[in-house]
C-alpha cells in the first residue's frame, strides 16, 4: 500500500535531494528538438532577471572583498589607503584570535555533525513508526526552527539565568550543581551549541523523515522477511538509501553552522573573553566595531573561498554517494 | 505487520517522542507564560509557572511603547514583498534551469553558492553599496537583500521539481501552437503549486526572522521585529515580560503560517524514489 | 493525499481550476501591495525627515531619551522646536554613528554620544563648532561646570564642540545596614584590625569584599565583568595605583607594574562576587545590589537613585555611598553635539543648550527613570537629590547628603577617560584583553602586554606625531583645570 502511494507522490512531489546532488547527472531524457534554438534562448530569457539581480548584489561584494583585502583601508583614519599586498593575510594568520575563532567554528560544525545528525535521524525514525499525526508532530517539533533565531536566543538568556532561570531551579531540586552556564568560560560554548541544536534538529528531523517516507516499502518488507532486526534495517538499508538526503541535510547545516552569528550576538557577544567568538563574529567585530576594513575584507575573502570549496567538495561527495546508491 | 494493542517498542517510541516534545517546546511554553506574567513575577525563585494574573499590559507595552506594532508592520511588508519578488524571479529561473538546463552545471552551482555566502562576509560591502545609493534604512534595501538570499534556494528546489515533471503535457501544448510562455505559465506552474507554496512559506519565514542584515541596514525608518528585541535588553531593567510578549508577537504569525500550510511543508520536502 | 498531477492527468480541465486559485493569489498579492502602497512609497526611498523647527536627536535608546521627552513641551513653547528621538542600540551605537556620518547623512541634527568618540569625530569633521551659536542661547558654562567636565571634555583646540548631558562616574554603593551593624563591625575589627568603613585603599576594598562573601545568600562585591565595559573597572583600579594611559611620548602605559597589579586585583575580585560574574553587565550589576545579594558594588553613580525607588529596589533606605578608593574613573558620560550635516543646526543648538541649563539639568540628574548624572556645581545640592523630575520623592534627606558628598569627593579625584583620536579603538582592544584575563584565557601580564602591542600599532597607523600632539594637548587641558595626572 505504501509503495503505491509513494509512487503516486513521485509525480507531484519535489525532489530536493537528487536535484542538488545529481545536477549534471540528470540530463533530461527527451530534448525537444523541434524548437531547439528558441528553447535555449527562452531559457536564458527566463533566467535573466534572476541572474541580473543576483549578479548586481554579489559582484560588488566580491570585487570589494578582492580589492580591499589587499589594501590598508581603515575607515576612520584619514590616510589614503594603499596597496599592501598580502600583509593583511599575514596578519590574519599570525593572529591568535583568528585561530581561536576557527576553533570555535569547528566546534559548532562538530556539534552539527556528531550530535544533530544522530538525534535528528533518531527522531525521524521514531516519527516514522507512528501511524497517525506524523505531520502534526513534525510541525510542532519544527516550532523552534520557525521562530526567529534572535527570539529563540532571548528565551535562552532567561532560561540560562544563574539565579532565576528554571533550569538551575530544576537542577537545584534534584540537588545537582547549578552551573553559571554562559558566564562560565568552559560552558559558554557548549551552551551556544546546545541552543543551535535545539533550534535546528527538528529541521534535520523533517528532512530525514521526508526521506524515510519516500522509501519504497518493498525493499523494507523484503528485508523484514529476510529476518533482519530493526537495527540491521536501519544500518543496512535506511542509511545507505538515504545517503543523498543525509548529504544534503549535512551540507545545509554545516554551511549554516559556519556562518552562525545571531545566537552569539544575543547570548554572549563572543564572551566570556573570546571563547564563543567564531569566525563570523570575529569578522563582524573587525569590520563593524574596529573598522579595520582591509583586515575584515581579507577575512571575508578567505571565508568566501572556504565556503565555495567546502560546498563543492560536499556536493561532489554526496553525488558520488547517490550514484553508488543508485547502483545498489 | 498489523498488531493490536501496544508493544513495548511502541511505548518507548511514544515516550521518546514525548520527551522530544518537552525538550523542544518547553522554552516556547516558557515564553508564552512569561509574556502574561506581571513584572514582579518575572524573576523569582522558585520560577513561577502559573501567573497570578493575565498581565496583558506586557503586550500593549510591546506593541505601543517599544514599537512592536510598527515592527509587525515592517516585518510583514519586508517579508511578503521579498517573498513575492523572489517567486517572480525565481520560478522562471528554476524552469529555465530545470527544463533547458540553461548554463549547465556551472550556472546551477553558481546560483546555489550564493546561498552559502556567510552574511558577514558581504555585510560591509553591501552596507557601503546601499549607503552609496542612499537606500539605508529603507524597505527597498532589505527587500532586495532578502530576495538575493531567497532566490538561490527557490531556484534550486523548484529546478529539480521542474526536471521531474513529465514533458508530455507541455509538448502537446507546444505542438498545438501554444507559446513556450503559455506552456510554462499555464501548465508547468500549476503543476508545481505544492512545491511553490512550500518554498514560498520557507522564504517568508526566512525573511521574517532575518536578524543580521536588519541590524546593519536599518536604523529608525524600518524596524523589523528581530531588530527591536536587542533594544529591550539594555537599560537599567531587563523587561522580561515585554520581551516575551514581543517575541510571541514575532513568532505567532510564522507559526500559524506553518501550521496552515503544514501539508505543503512536509510534502514539499518529501522525496520520490531514489534513482 | 493524492498529488495534483494525478488529477490533471485524469482531467485536463483541472488546469482551469488552478487558474482561478492562482487568480485569488494574484488578487491577494495585489491587495497587499495596494494597502501598503502609501507607507511603502515613503519607505522605499527615505527622505531624511525634515521640517522647519524639527530637530532629529540621536541618542542611545531607552532611559537616556527620557530627559528630552520630559522637556519637549517646554522647548516647544520657548523656541518652537519639535524634537524627534531616534534611539540607537547601545551596543553598536559607535558603528552606526560613524557609518552614517562618514556618509554625510543628514538624518540627525543633534547627536548624543560619549566623549571618547569626540577625538575621532572632531578630527573627521563630523561636528559643528558651537561657539558661534552661543549668542542664540547662553549655555551658562562659566565656572559652574565641574572642571573635569569642562574644557578637557567639551573643547578641542580651544573650540567648543559639545555640551555636557550626563556626568558619569564610578561610585561605591554599599549596604549601610550591614556596615552599621554592631556585630559585623566587631567581627570585622577582630579579623582585619581596622574599623569597618568605606574603603580608602584598594587593599581595604578587597578585605571588605572578602569579609562579606557568604555564599549563597550574600556576596562581597560585584563589577561589570562582561565584555563591553569591563575595561572601565580595570582602569578604576589602575588609576588608583598611579597608572597613566600613555607616557609623554606615546608609549602605552597600560602594561606597567601598576597595570599588572590592577588587573590581578580585578581577577581576584571575582572570588568575592556572584558565581555568574562573567555575565554581569550594567543591568545585572544594578540587579545584584538592588536585590540585596551583594554587600558592596562599584557602579555608575545613578544606582543610588534606583536604590531609593521601591519599584526597582529591595534595599530601599539601606544604601550608603562613597567615592572609589584613591581615584574615581569617569567612564562613558554623554555629551550633546551638533552634526556638521544637520539640516537645522540652530534649533539643534538651542535644544542642547536648553537641556544643560542649570535650572533644567538639576531636574533630571537625580531621577531614577533616566541615567543622567550631575556635571555642574550648582546641581550638587542635597535638596535637589531628594526630588525627581516631576517633583516626586527621590532620596531621603540623609541619603541625599551622603550621595551628593560622595559625588563631590569623587569628582575632585576624577580620572579622565581617554578621548584622543582613536580612543574607541584603544578602549575596545583593552576591553577585549581584560575580558580574556577575567575569563582565565590569558594571564594578566600577557593580556596587558598584548594590549600594549596593539596600542602601539594603532598609534602607528593613526599617525604617531599627530597622536602625540593630541595626547599632550589633552593632558595639558586636565592639568590646567587642576586634575592630577
Amino acid at each position: 500500500m505504501r509503495g503505491r502511494t509513494a509512487r503516486r507522490e513521485i509525480a507531484g512531489a519535489v525532489r530536493l535531494l537528487p536535484a542538488m546532488t545529481s545536477a549534471s547527472v540528470s540530463v533530461p531524457a527527451v530534448q525537444p528538438r523541434r524548437r531547439g534554438d528558441t528553447g535555449r534562448s527562452f531559457g536564458w530569457l527566463m533566467i535573466a532577471p534572476c541572474l541580473a539581480m543576483l549578479a548586481a548584489n554579489s559582484i560588488f561584494p566580491l570585487i570589494y572583498a578582492v580589492t580591499v583585502a589587499f589594501e590598508s583601508y581603515q575607515v576612520l583614519i584619514p590616510v589614503p589607503h594603499r596597496f599592501i599586498g598580502l600583509r593583511n593575510f599575514e596578519r590574519i594568520f599570525s593572529d591568535p584570535l583568528f585561530w581561536s575563532s576557527l576553533g570555535v567554528t569547528a566546534w559548532f560544525i562538530a556539534g552539527v555533525v556528531l550530535l544533530q545528525f544522530p538525534v535528528g535521524f533518531g527522531l525521524a525514525l521514531l516519527l516514522n513508526r507512528l501511524r497517525r499525526y506524523q505531520e502534526m508532530l513534525a510541525t510542532l517539533l519544527l516550532i523552534p526552527t520557525i521562530i526567529s533565531t534572535s527570539v529563540a536566543a532571548f528565551q535562552w538568556v532567561q532560561l540560562f539565568n544563574y539565579q532565576f532561570g528554571p533550569i538551575n531551579y530544576l537542577l537545584g531540586l534534584l540537588h545537582l550543581p547549578q552551573p553559571t552556564w554562559t558566564a562560565d568560560p568552559a560552558l559558554a560554548l557548549p551552551c551556544l551549541i546546545f541552543v543551535d541544536l535545539w533550534q535546528w534538529t527538528p529541521f534535520m528531523t523533517l528532512l530525514m523523515f521526508a526521506g524515510l517516507r519516500s522509501l519504497p516499502s518493498s525493499i523494507i518488507d523484503a528485508a523484514r522477511v529476510d529476518g533482519s532486526t530493526a537495527w540491521q534495517v536501519v544500518w543496512r538499508i535506511y542509511l545507505p538509501l538515504l545517503r543523498p538526503v543525509i548529504g544534503i541535510a549535512l551540507i545545509l547545516r554545516i554551511l549554516m553552522a559556519f556562518k552562525l552569528f545571531d545566537i552569539i550576538y544575543v547570548l554572549t557577544s563572543g564572551g566570556p573573553g573570546t571563547v564563543t567568538e567564531n569566525l563570523a563574529f570575529f569578522t563582524y567585530v573587525q569590520g563593524f566595531r574596529y573598522f579595520n576594513m582591509g583586515y575584515a575584507a581579507a577575512l571575508s575573502l578567505l571565508q568566501l573561498i572556504a565556503v565555495a570549496v567546502l560546498a563543492k567538495l560536499l556536493i561532489r561527495l554526496t553525488r558520488r554517494a547517490s550514484a553508488a546508491t543508485a547502483k545498489e | 505487520m498489523k498488531r493490536s494493542g501496544l508493544t513495548l517498542s511502541d511505548l518507548l517510541t511514544y515516550a521518546a517522542l514525548a520527551l522530544a516534545l518537552v525538550v523542544f517546546l518547553s522554552p516556547v511554553l516558557w515564553m508564552l507564560i512569561t509574556a502574561v506574567k506581571p513584572p514582579h513575577e518575572w524573576l523569582t525563585t522558585p520560577p513561577i509557572l502559573i501567573p497570578s494574573e493575565l498581565h496583558w499590559a506586557n503586550f500593549t507595552d510591546a506593541l505601543v511603547t517599544w514599537g512592536g506594532a510598527k515592527g509587525l508592520e515592517d516585518s510583514l511588508i519586508v517579508a511578503s514583498l521579498s517573498t513575492l519578488l523572489s517567486l517572480l524571479l525565481g520560478v522562471p529561473a528554476a524552469y529555465a534551469l530545470g527544463r533547458f538546463n540553461t548554463g549547465g552545471e556551472n550556472l546551477s552551482f553558481t546560483v546555489l553558492s550564493i546561498l552559502f555566502m556567510p552574511p558577514v562576509a558581504v555585510a560591509i560591502p553591501m552596507y557601503l553599496f546601499w549607503s552609496a545609493l542612499r537606500l539605508l534604512d529603507s524597505y527597498t534595501a532589505l527587500i532586495l537583500q532578502y530576495t538575493v538570499f531567497n532566490l538561490p534556494f527557490i531556484a534550486w528546489v523548484l529546478k529539480s521539481f521542474f526536471e521531474d515533471i513529465p514533458r508530455g503535457m507541455e509538448e502537446s501544448a507546444l505542438v498545438n501552437g501554444a507559446t513556450r510562455w503559455r506552456a510554462f505559465w499555464q501548465i508547468a506552474v500549476p503543476l508545481a503549486r505544492p512545491a511553490v507554496l512550500a518554498v514560498a512559506v520557507l522564504a517568508f519565514i526566512f525573511s521574517w526572522n532575518e536578524f543580521f542584515f536588519a541590524l546593519i541596514l536599518t536604523r529608525a525608518n524600518v524596524t523589523t521585529l528581530p531588530f527591536i528585541l536587542p533594544v529591550l535588553m539594555e537599560g537599567h531593567n531587563i523587561l522580561w515580560g515585554d520581551i516575551a510578549a514581543l517575541a510571541t508577537l514575532a513568532a505567532l504569525p510564522v507559526v500559524i503560517l506553518a501550521f496552515a500550510l503544514q501539508r505543503y511543508l512536509v510534502r514539499g520536502l518529501s522525496f520520490g524514489t531514489v534513482r | 493525499m493524492s498529488g495534483k498531477s494525478s488529477d490533471i492527468q485524469r482531467n485536463p480541465g483541472a488546469v482551469s481550476s488552478g487558474l482561478s486559485r492562482r487568480n485569488v493569489l494574484r488578487g491577494g498579492a495585489g491587495l497587499t501591495l495596494g494597502l501598503t502602497g502609501a507607507s511603502l512609497v515613503g519607505g522605499l526611498f527615505p527622505e531624511e525627515a525634515w521640517a522647519a523647527g524639527l530637530v532629529n536627536i540621536e541618542v542611545d535608546a531607552g532611559q537616556n531619551e527620557n530627559p528630552f521627552r520630559w522637556n519637549t513641551d517646554a522647548m516647544k513653547s520657548k523656541f518652537g522646536a519639535d524634537i524627534k528621538m531616534i534611539g540607537l542600540p547601545f551596543v553598536g551605537q559607535y558603528e552606526k554613528l560613524v557609518s552614517e556620518l562618514t556618509a554625510r547623512s543628514a538624518a540627525y541634527d543633534l547627536l548624543v554620544f560619549p566623549p571618547y568618540f569626540l577625538g575621532d569625530f572632531v578630527a573627521l569633521g563630523f561636528l559643528k563648532e558651537l561657539d558661534p551659536y552661543f549668542g542664540l542661547l547662553d549655555p551658562q558654562i562659566g565656572d559652574d561646570y565641574i572642571p573635569v567636565y569642562k574644557d578637557p571634555v567639551i573643547k578641542r583646540d580651544g573650540k567648543t564642540y559639545a555640551l555636557m548631558y550626563d556626568g558619569d562616574m564610578l561610585q561605591v554603593a554599599y549596604r549601610k545596614d550591614l556596615f552599621d551593624d554592631p556585630s559585623e563591625q566587631k567581627n570585622f575589627k577582630a579579623k582585619y584590625g581596622w574599623d569597618l568603613a568605606p574603603a580608602k585603599t584598594w587593599d581595604q576594598f578587597m578585605q571588605i569584599s572578602e569579609f562579606f562573601t557568604r555564599p549563597p545568600n550574600l556576596y562581597g562585591t560585584a563589577f561589570y565583568a562582561a565584555r563591553g565595559f569591563c575595561y572601565a573597572w580595570f582602569v578604576n583600579i589602575f588609576a588608583g595605583m598611579g597608572g597613566r594611559w600613555f607616557s609623554d611620548d606615546m608609549k602605552p602605559g597600560i602594561n606597567s607594574e601598576a597595570g599588572v597589579k590592577a588587573l590581578e586585583m580585578l581577577v581576584k575580585m571575582k572570588d568575592y562576587a556572584v558565581p555568574n560574574i562573567l555575565q554581569v553587565d550594567y543591568p545585572a550589576l544594578n540587579e545584584v545590589f538592588l536585590n540585596g545579594s551583594t554587600a558592596m558594588v562599584i557602579q555608575w553613580n545613578d544606582l543610588a537613585l534606583k536604590v531609593a525607588n521601591p519599584k526597582m529596589s529591595n534595599v530601599v533606605g539601606k544604601g550608603g555611598y562613597a567615592a572609589c578608593p584613591v581615584r574615581t574613573y569617569l567612564p562613558y558620560s554623554r555629551v550633546m553635539a551638533v552634526s556638521a550635516f544637520a539640516k537645522n543646526p540652530e534649533d539643534a543648538y538651542r535644544v542642547a543648550a536648553y537641556m544643560q541649563l542649570p535650572d533644567v539639568t538639576i531636574t533630571y540628574v537625580y531621577d531614577s527613570n533616566c541615567g543622567q548624572d550631575p556635571y555642574r556645581w550648582s546641581s550638587l545640592k542635597p535638596e535637589a537629590a531628594m526630588k525627581d523630575h516631576t517633583g516626586g520623592p527621590s532620596l531621603d534627606a540623609t541619603d541625599a547628603k551622603i550621595y551628593v558628598d560622595a559625588i563631590r569627593e569623587g569628582l575632585k579625584a576624577g580620572y579622565p577617560e581617554l578621548a584622543i583620536p582613536g580612543a574607541p579603538r584603544y578602549l575596545d582592544i583593552l576591553d577585549l584583553y581584560v575580558s580574556q584575563a577575567l575569563a582565565g584565557s590569558l594571564k594578566p601580564k600577557d593580556a596587558l602586554d598584548a594590549t600594549a602591542r596593539e596600542w602601539a600599532s594603532i598609534t602607528e597607523a593613526e599617525d604617531p606625531d599627530r597622536q602625540k600632539a593630541a595626547y599632550a594637548a589633552w593632558v595639558k587641558s586636565f592639568k590646567d583645570v587642576g586634575v592630577s595626572y
